[in-house]
């Protein structure tokens, strides 16, 4: 299946494009998706903890909805998903 | 109704919003939580448009790291309390609007009593935890709640009506840990000028609001974007509440 990956805010400037469709194997989750994302161990540490778990200041939405609220790494992907990723902003 | 000094003042804006829409805008009561950056901006903004009261709150004082974007704050206001010097000049700037202040630090424990009467919230926030107590306040209100947040040369907002579109905490189930981020002053204009675009067509009710879409600035690229946002009925400030 093929997903489509967009990039905002320095996330645009880490992975160097806006958008990237991405070739995943059927029932692929958020896990393998980051997993083909990522080339580098200095880029896995950039988006994960010690513990394995996504970064807090990571956000990734699929179909508009937090992974985190989904099963976050564990969450399914389906054929023409869309995925954004960005830094939460919190200053005023 | 409009006073002659009113038709004047707003002839510019009356083509589009009309005498009713301009009257709506006089009965208006906005909450702005903060006078920092994306407060300066929104309040400024709410002034000339002719919103009839704004009620501003922080405790905050003018110190000189702060004049790189806080535009309602000059060298001379260095140490003076910012909702005394902010009050000030939106004063000036259009007597026909009521400015109230309060000095409070705005938390959960007080937000509801702060909000009050006012019909929508703006969030010029500068930290999660605030702004999760305003987003639980707008939703057990049941008014729209305008969110903003700015670093660097990026920013971010969206236009939250509660029971109809996802809350904050559905697009930040968790927070950023804290420290403050460095914010080039343009941005907070930026972002601060599409909350106050956004209050104005809601209370006028004009043209399509961003509900559901988190509009994205990238003041480097000199883009905009939008990331597609739904409700989330696991949303532990949101899930709850009756579709509206």
């Amino acid at each position: 299946m093929r997903v489509k990956v967009k990039f905002f805010a320095a996330f645009r400037e880490r992975f160097g494009v806006s958008e990237k469709e991405i070739e995943l194997n059927s029932k692929a989750s958020v896990r393998d998706l980051l997993d083909a994302l990522c080339d580098s161990n200095k880029c896995r540490q950039e988006l994960f903890d010690d513990t394995g778990r996504i970064k807090r200041d990571v956000k990734m939405l699929r179909k508009g909805k937090h992974i985190q609220l989904l099963d976050e790494l564990d969450s399914e992907l389906e054929d023409g998903d869309l995925i954004s990723m960005f830094p939460p902003m919190f200053g005023g | 109704m409009l006073n002659e000094d009113e038709l004047t003042r707003y002839k510019r804006q009356l083509a589009i919003f009309g005498e009713e829409g301009q009257a709506k805008l006089k009965k208006a009561r906005v909450f702005i939580a903060g006078a920092g950056g994306l407060g300066s901006v929104t309040a400024t903004y709410l002034t000339v448009a002719g919103i009839g009261k704004l009620r501003v709150v922080d405790n905050d004082v003018v110190a000189l790291d702060n004049l790189n974007r806080q535009i309602l704050y000059w060298d001379g206001d260095i140490g003076r309390e910012k909702l005394k010097s902010a009050a000030e000049k939106l004063r000036r700037m259009n007597a026909e609007v009521t400015v109230e202040t309060v000095s409070e630090r705005i938390d959960h424990s007080n937000i509801d009593d702060l909000v009050s009467d006012c019909g929508l919230i703006v969030d010029a926030m500068d930290n999660f935890p605030a702004r999760y107590a305003l987003n639980r306040s707008a939703l057990s209100k049941r008014i729209p709640f305008f969110h903003g947040a700015v670093h660097g040369f990026y920013g971010q907002a969206t236009t939250i009506i509660p029971g109809k579109t996802s809350c904050l905490r559905c697009i930040f189930p968790e927070g950023p840990a804290t420290a403050a981020p460095p914010v080039v002053g343009v941005t907070p204009g930026v972002i601060g000028c599409i909350q106050a675009t956004e209050v104005l067509k809601y209370i006028v009710g004009m043209g399509q609001l961003l509900e559901n879409r988190l509009l994205m600035w990238d003041g480097l690229g000199g883009r905009m974007d939008e990331v597609p946002l739904q409700r989330n009925s696991e949303c532990k400030d949101c899930g709850d509440l009756e579709v509206g």
